[in-house]
């Protein structure tokens, strides 16, 4: 009923984007700041050097028409940088700055190459809270409902903090998302095609998508194979519709042959895997040790190893590191949220391929040497899982909308979990690991009470607070605001669903 | 039939002969599981006799010798099994260990190992079957237990571990047999098996104790106390039989029925020093007793998979298709591992070391291997009940062990590599073998403390003094200068007997420090002393 008022969803739309572009990283400059300056500053939008190598990648693309890095831009794009048959170039793979490049082009039009290349990301961060909400409302989630979900993935997750970098996130994201829905309803040859593209896309943007997507592929794979009974016969039959998979990542795939084969010489040999460079290189670098004895093979680990599991989890779910559910408790509604689809039967083969591409994403970083992501705000590497999550949040607001302790419960996890993220996202996204905090000459928090020390110094990264409210009010008091804006709107969207349904109810 | 379009491939065939097929593919199965088993055990065996690992283990290598010191030495013998470790291992090295391939492979010893991994395979197989379990299920017990790296590596070695499993696992099979069917039998058979656990290790005796209470309280409930009465002792008679033999052993070996709770070689004796050292950290602590089994376990079997496990438990527990008491019985009988290791930890009889948590060394790490036929089947089980998530946990646990063998994770591999179970003796032994292999005389050394020396150095056992060797040892000891060309021991630790009683007899003072080694010293007779040695076993056969 409600829903059918263009109004509400016209108004949800503005103060979402309102509440993103308040939230951008910038300073003032001349008049803003980053647009030339390549500065790593704290809370800026360089503070990272996962965005740093990337942008790099799209500025001397379109700024000196190469792959290769300057010695400028190699300093800069250090440490996630590649020194290789003398030539520098980025660690990462090419996708996300390849996105860039139109943004890029077009912000350098206007003078603001820097700010216009990361609303890409921004732009990402958007269209994935719609699909989250896209896809909880094919599950069978009423609109105002899908909503909500996709408002609690932009703000009570880490989502927005990433929603602000020029890092892999978003863009895997959306690739991810757009899978799921390519994988809904029957098969035919440009679904598979469209389902190649995403995958080499994803292939292109960063090498774990393919394993995050392996389950979603199993699962359309096996829609190609039917089983018939014919009486007292049995018919298999496998539909040849299946390879248009092949030929959508086929154009993908050649792209980022052709760019390794342009930086590594090889073209199935990514820079990661030559190893990060560092600029400048040390004055005297030590000699390589002579190797007398070749290293045992139960030394030599691989980047994922089954022995980090334990640990992994660890970090990645509770910790007070980087734990998902310490971060965004209410995805533990999510959680729940997933038993009801489950029970519920609709769509019961998806359910289960989500809950597998949620675990693998999982184990994948349980077993990852550094599941804390470096320097980062939150569980980066489970934003994906983040997502997943939030789109079965409905399920639960669904069933127990109006049930008094899953109000109560709801919204203090949701208080808590917007007040966190936010907190990150206007402040900064770089928490170190607590083995390296507490071993800084000045030691600092490894968890988001350095973010708070920051706020109550007066510190916000916000662009529009740099520009236009340092002077009026505190950081601490923007921060208040926002949050209680961004309750509000999803507080606000929680009674219209209550309200929404009585009105159903009265109609009838 | 196959139909090929230009859209599909389709193949048609007829039900019944498929499943006449399947029929018989089911009946060749446990034999294919079986030979499949046997190949991997082969295998792996052979990977590490080649890379060295085989023979790792200092424990491995002491078992080796004491099995040939039955058959091969200055005093031969059945007496030659001493205390402490239980003798079935080494008995049933007896038939082959005579052969220096069997005896130095490590083969004598790992082949009981091998053929347990084999066995309790196959007891996965038909515990998970007696539970009503479906092919998958079964298959995937039998993968979760026989895909791991340590249950593989320690099935390649001369370490008790399968041959423990094996037997407990029969046990308790034939158990959940009892209860299903009430059939006598089995609880005889039952029995059969425990009594052999009881003379591996002593998890044995915890699980005769839980077999005996659990026989009682079910036959009790069921019945009348006087039948509960009457099964136990049936059960008990048999079950217990090994620990009776083992009292009366050592009551005639050692004058002592309790010798090997109190001896000197005794645990107790060993956790003692460790005690006073103050590393002995889980003594009095329960829940760090917990934690640091756990972490022994989730090391062992692998994080997700023992997620899985305690999922599988949780399911098996409260299973509604089951017989409550054949449920029960299973979940109880299948935690005894952990229960006792637990317990043995909290009082003290035991120690593990898991690098980072109890110290920086790994030790006896291993332990937790206890529990993975356990896990296997509560996996199986979970895999056969949850059947739409089968296919997404068979996925994920292949995904993860796949990794697991690329990086050759596993945690008693690092024990035996560089943890605290092993012991590069080999400038020790490298140097007997050089310099005493192609001469005569004795070596005088102390087993309890060098067994692994004896071991590597390559020498005939035969070739050593030892405390086994009975009035050889006696006269060595008193007079080192009539009877051992070298001594070999650890210089001022009076914890090696060698030094305790040579370092204080004048004949010593005929000896040189001719090598200097981390693990132990070489003393040499001096070239005019030679002379008057004794190079051959002049004391004849001796009681």
């Amino acid at each position: 009923m409600i829903k059918n008022k263009p109004i509400i969803p016209i108004l949800i739309g503005f103060i979402t984007i309102f509440l993103l572009v308040l939230a951008v990283k910038g300073d003032r400059g001349n008049p803003i700041y980053f647009q030339s300056e390549l500065d790593g500053r704290l809370g800026g939008p360089f503070e990272s050097t996962g965005s740093n190598s990337r942008f790099v990648l799209t500025w001397a693309i379109v700024e000196q028409r190469t792959i290769f890095f300057d010695i400028g831009l190699a300093r800069f794009a250090a440490p996630d940088l590649v020194k290789y048959h003398g030539k520098y170039f980025s660690a990462f793979l090419p996708g996300v700055s390849f996105l860039g490049v139109p943004f890029y082009w077009l912000g350098k039009l206007i003078g603001l190459p820097q700010l216009i290349t990361y609303s890409l990301t921004m732009v990402l961060a958007l269209i994935n809270a719609a699909l989250v909400a896209k896809i909880a409302r094919k599950f069978g989630v009423d609109t105002l409902t899908s909503w909500l979900s996709g408002l609690i993935f932009l703000f009570a997750t880490n989502a927005l903090a990433y929603a602000l970098t020029f890092t892999q996130h978003q863009a895997s994201l959306t690739l991810i998302l757009l899978a799921v829905i390519n994988a809904m309803g029957g098969r035919t040859l440009w679904k598979n095609v469209g389902l190649g593209l995403i995958l080499g896309m994803g292939l292109l943007i960063d090498i774990p998508n393919v394993i995050i997507l392996s389950p979603l592929v199993m699962y359309v794979l096996m829609k190609h194979l039917d089983i018939m009974h014919v009486g007292e016969r049995v018919k298999l039959s496998l539909q040849f519709i299946g390879f248009g998979i092949v030929i959508g990542i086929l154009p993908l795939v050649l792209l980022l042959g052709w760019y390794n084969y342009q930086t590594t010489g090889s073209p199935t040999l990514i820079a990661q895997l030559i190893g990060r460079s560092n600029y400048p290189p040390p004055a005297n670098p030590l000699p390589k040790k002579p190797v007398d004895k070749p290293e045992s093979i139960y030394e030599q680990k691989l980047v994922l190893n089954s022995r980090n599991l334990w640990q992994g989890f660890y970090i990645l779910l509770v910790s007070n590191e980087r734990g998902i559910f310490y971060y965004s408790p209410i995805l533990v509604l999510g959680c729940l949220g997933w038993y009801l689809a489950f029970k519920n039967g609709r769509a019961r083969g998806l359910t289960l391929t989500i809950l597998g591409m949620i675990l693998i994403t999982v184990l994948n970083y349980a077993m990852f040497l550094d599941p804390w992501g470096g320097w980062a705000f939150g569980p980066r590497y489970l934003i994906p899982v983040s997502a997943l999550l939030s789109i079965f949040i409905g399920f639960s607001v669904n069933r127990y909308k109006t049930n008094p302790l899953f109000v109560c419960l709801f919204l203090v996890l949701l208080t808590y979990s917007l007040w966190v993220n936010i907190l990150g996202a206007l402040t900064t996204n770089e928490i170190p690991p607590q083995v390296e905090a507490v071993n800084l000459i000045t030691p600092i928090p490894y968890t988001y009470e350095y973010n708070l020390q920051l706020l109550q110094k007066n510190f916000s990264s916000s662009l529009i607070f740099n520009l236009f409210l340092i002077n009026k009010l505190p950081a601490k008091i923007f921060f208040y605001i926002y949050v209680g804006v961004a309750l509000a709107l999803t507080s606000g969207l929680y009674l219209l669903v209550i309200f929404d349904k009585r009105l159903k109810r009265a109609s009838t | 039939m196959i139909k090929l379009s230009w859209s599909q491939i389709s193949f048609t065939y007829d039900q019944k002969t498929w499943l006449g097929g399947k029929e018989m593919w089911v009946n060749w199965l446990l034999r294919l599981v079986l030979l499949v088993l046997t190949g991997v055990s082969i295998y792996y065996f052979i990977s590490f006799y080649t890379n060295g690992l085989g023979l790792a283990y200092n424990d491995a290598r002491s078992h080796l010798d004491i099995g040939r010191r039955v058959v091969e030495g200055l005093k031969p013998g059945l007496a030659q099994l001493g205390s402490v470790w239980l003798p079935l291992p080494h008995l049933l090295m007896v038939p082959t260990i005579w052969n220096d391939f069997m005896w130095h492979s490590g083969l004598a010893g790992a082949l009981q190992s091998m053929i347990s991994f084999v066995a309790t395979g196959v007891i996965v197989y038909l515990f998970l079957q007696e539970l009503g379990v479906g092919i998958l299920g079964r298959l995937m017990g039998v993968v979760v237990f026989a895909a791991n790296l340590n249950i593989l590596y320690l099935q390649s070695t001369a370490m008790t571990e399968l041959l423990l499993l094996a037997t407990m696992m029969a046990g308790i099979y034939e158990l959940v047999k009892w209860c299903k069917t009430d059939q006598i039998l089995f609880l005889i058979r039952g029995a059969f098996w425990v009594m052999l656990a009881t003379l591996i290790r002593y998890e044995g005796w915890f699980l005769l104790l839980v077999a005996s209470s659990l026989v009682f309280y079910r036959t009790w409930r069921q019945q009348n106390y006087h039948t509960a009465e009457g099964k136990v002792i049936l059960f008990g008679t048999l079950a217990a039989f090994g620990i009776a033999l083992w009292f009366l052993w050592n009551a005639l070996i050692f004058k002592d029925p309790f010798y090997f709770v109190f001896g000197p070689f005794s645990a107790a004796a060993q956790q003692a020093q460790l005690a006073r050292a103050g590393v002995l950290v889980t003594k009095g602590n329960f829940w760090f007793s917990l934690k640091i089994y756990l972490y022994a376990l989730i090391y062992n079997a692998g994080a997700f998979t023992a997620i899985l496990g305690a999922i599988g438990l949780a399911v098996l527990f409260w299973d509604r298709k089951l017989k409550r008491d054949v449920r029960w019985a299973a979940a109880v009988f299948l935690v005894t591992p952990l229960v006792f290791n637990v317990l043995a930890l909290y009082l003290g009889h035991s120690v593990l070391f898991i690098q980072g948590l109890s110290g920086n060394t790994w030790f006896n790490v291993r332990y937790g291997v206890m529990m993975l036929p356990s896990i296997a089947i509560f996996t199986g089980f979970l895999v056969d009940r949850v059947r739409s998530l089968r296919w997404l946990v068979i996925g994920l646990f292949l995904f993860v062990t796949v990794f697991a063998f690329a990086n050759h994770d596993a945690v008693t591999i690092d024990d035996a590599r560089v943890g605290s179970s092993q012991k590069n003796v080999s400038e020790v032994s490298d140097w007997l073998k050089e310099h005493a292999k192609n001469e005569t005389g004795f070596v005088l050394i102390s087993a309890a403390s060098h067994d692994a020396i004896i071991f590597s150095s390559g020498l005939p056992m035969k070739r050593f003094i030892h405390e086994g060797t009975g009035a050889y040892w006696e006269s060595a000891t008193t007079t080192p200068d009539r009877w051992a060309r070298w001594i070999v021991m650890r210089t001022y630790d009076d914890n090696d007997l060698t030094w305790k009683t040579v370092s204080r007899t004048p004949g010593f003072a005929s000896y040189t420090l001719v090598a200097k080694y981390p693990f132990a010293d070489v003393y040499e007779i001096q070239p005019e002393y030679v002379k008057q040695l004794n190079t051959a076993p002049i004391l004849g056969k001796q009681k």
